[in-house]
């Protein structure tokens, strides 16, 4: 499979606290694409910066032909990329990586989603509430501006439940009755986390206590994003003790209880 | 007319000189993305006697034009190559090149008397120049005794060819290339990564989790073109030229400096059809500039 897509750029706007949504027209990526899944894009021509970056998607809408990714200015690349206008051309690799083993009899998952990390979970709630699974959401943030995708899981009938740490409500602790009480949802078959280490050990705690499979999408520095450098390693447990795996191509999505989250 | 890519290197056939540069490419994995009868050769991340977990991330870090990788030889040891990935890429065309690297002279011996078992293996590179495999950058290739030591050592377990790996990273690369050749290598790969380090200010910490790293892409081009053209001047074994190349005019200088192939790394990373991209240039630049076969640049570079 031919992996690389010239992309074009239709829409490319600040969200404030440094958030930038873009809308890409890629009728093959948004038709193959899984979420979960990611486009390892080219932000600007030449050498500087001279690696792409990784961005899951955050809407796959093969409908329109389009895939949209909502990314944070952190760097040189995100900041060339967030100066591009539409009508843009890009140079994405893609679809890449493994996506949310969503299950299609799910009766109901739970997200739960910190700052920039909550865009991967965006396209999952969608696509679950499409197959007609519920969905519950714990978004966490600095602030109420960096919760991203609240209204559009609210107009999907998602119940959302916000925390900050403005208000002093998204320490792991305050966070812990809240997850809880969220599991314990009828019908909660799967868990998924994105965007914070520290959730993620909470989420594997209390989903293995009841037995819920979860699931994380991990970050690491990225080379080739195909699984042919060993560049972006994560360390794992498995049977005959640890080791390091792809987070590009064995993930970036794995069983929470695999991996060791330092 | 079509113009004539094909080189011969060692007794090796190849269709075209492009080839990936070890640990660059995934080998078996690619051919999921594309055809990999394309390339010149195949040339496989190293291996090792034991397996290697390799370090702790982060393992790249970005650096102007070019970056730095501290994976760490991260690889599954030498059975396992031969009982999972073998098969799979014997099933192609292009020669096979088996990287080696180990941490002691044994190491390499005992990896390459069990690959010799196996047929499918066109050639072996040596690889004495991982600057990510001892503690503080420290590499076979650092010194002449040891390469010859290593060398030495394979040669004695083979009748494949040896191209062996050298590192940039000494005061006189020419000294270590008459070592190799002294010791049986049939060729030689010029160049591994330069040994480099990233520092991440805000943290005051340094960016990549082993400290040290090996630094690549066209940042280093000019490094290497200098090596292979220094090496070549000394040596007579055919020359593998490495080190930034990212089109087909960087093939070309490679070979008018004295390289009879290339391999081509970090382009890789950044595109994994660079060297197809790279191949289909080459072919135009010769038709376009009436050049009956590429073999006419190797060591064509005019100094006078």
């Amino acid at each position: 499979m031919n992996v690389s897509h010239i992309l074009t750029v239709t829409k490319n706007e600040d969200q404030g606290a440094g958030y930038f949504h873009l809308v890409a027209r890629a009728p093959e990526l948004a038709s193959a694409a899984r979420p979960g899944q990611f486009i390892h894009v080219l932000c600007a021509p030449g050498v500087d910066p001279f690696l792409r970056r990784p961005f899951s998607f955050y809407r796959l809408r093969p409908e329109a032909g389009e895939v949209e990714i909502y990314y944070q200015v952190v760097g040189k690349g995100t900041h060339l990329l967030s100066q591009i206008q539409p009508g843009t051309k890009l140079d994405a690799l893609g679809p890449l990586g493994q996506g949310f083993p969503l299950d299609p009899k799910a009766q109901r998952i739970l997200i739960l989603g910190r700052g920039i990390g909550t865009a991967p979970l965006i396209a999952l709630a969608e696509a679950a509430r499409a197959q007609g699974t519920g969905v519950s959401a714990i978004l966490s943030a600095r602030n109420p501006d960096a919760i991203i995708g609240d209204r559009l899981l609210a107009s999907w009938g998602v119940e959302v439940t916000t925390v900050t740490d403005e208000s002093g409500t998204s320490d792991p602790a305050q966070v812990e009755p809240l997850l809880a009480a969220a599991l314990d949802k009828p019908g909660t078959a799967q868990a998924f986390v994105c965007g914070s280490r520290r959730l993620a050990r909470l989420l594997r705690r209390l989903a293995a206590a009841r037995g819920i499979p979860a699931f994380g999408s991990l970050e690491e520095r990225m080379g080739c994003g195909l699984g042919g450098c060993l560049v972006c390693a994560c360390r794992v447990r498995t049977p005959e003790g640890e080791t390091y795996k792809r987070v590009c191509n064995d993930g970036p999505v794995f069983p929470l209880e695999e991996v060791v989250l330092g | 007319m079509k113009p004539d890519l094909s080189v011969e290197i060692c007794g090796l056939k190849l269709k075209n000189p492009v080839m990936p540069s070890s640990g660059s490419f995934g080998l078996p994995g690619y051919e999921e993305y594309m055809d990999l009868n394309g390339l010149g050769a195949l040339v496989v991340k190293s291996i090792t006697l034991n397996p290697r977990l390799g370090n702790p991330p982060p393992r790249i870090a970005e650096t102007t034009a070019g970056m730095l990788n501290a994976v760490g030889i991260q690889n599954p040891g030498v059975k396992w190559f031969i009982e999972n990935d073998l098969p799979l890429l014997k099933r192609f065309t292009p020669p096979l090149i088996v990287s080696i690297a180990g941490t002691t002279v044994e190491e390499f011996a005992q990896a390459t008397e069990l690959l010799e078992k196996e047929e499918g293996i066109a050639a072996y590179e040596i690889n004495v120049s991982c600057p990510n495999i001892e503690a503080g950058g420290r590499a076979f290739g650092m010194s002449a005794a040891a390469t010859q030591a290593v060398v030495a050592a394979v040669r004695k377990r083979t009748r494949r060819p040896i191209f062996t790996k050298l590192t940039p990273n000494v005061t006189d690369i020419v000294e270590i290339a008459q070592a190799a050749v002294e010791a049986g290598s049939d060729g030689l790969t010029l160049i591994n990564t330069l040994l480099g380090m990233a520092i991440d200010v805000k943290l005051r910490r340094p960016v990549l989790a082993n400290v040290l790293g090996g630094l690549s892409g066209p940042a280093i081009k000019p490094v290497a073109l200098r090596c292979v053209y220094q090496v070549a001047q000394a040596v007579k074994v055919p020359i593998i030229g490495t080190g930034g190349i990212s089109s087909a005019t960087d093939v070309l200088e490679f070979l008018l400096a004295g390289a009879s192939a290339v391999q081509v790394g970090t382009a890789n990373i950044v595109d994994p059809y660079a060297m197809l991209k790279i191949i289909a240039d080459l072919e135009k630049y010769l038709a376009e500039n009436n050049v009956a076969s590429v073999r006419e640049y190797i060591g064509a570079l005019k100094t006078h």
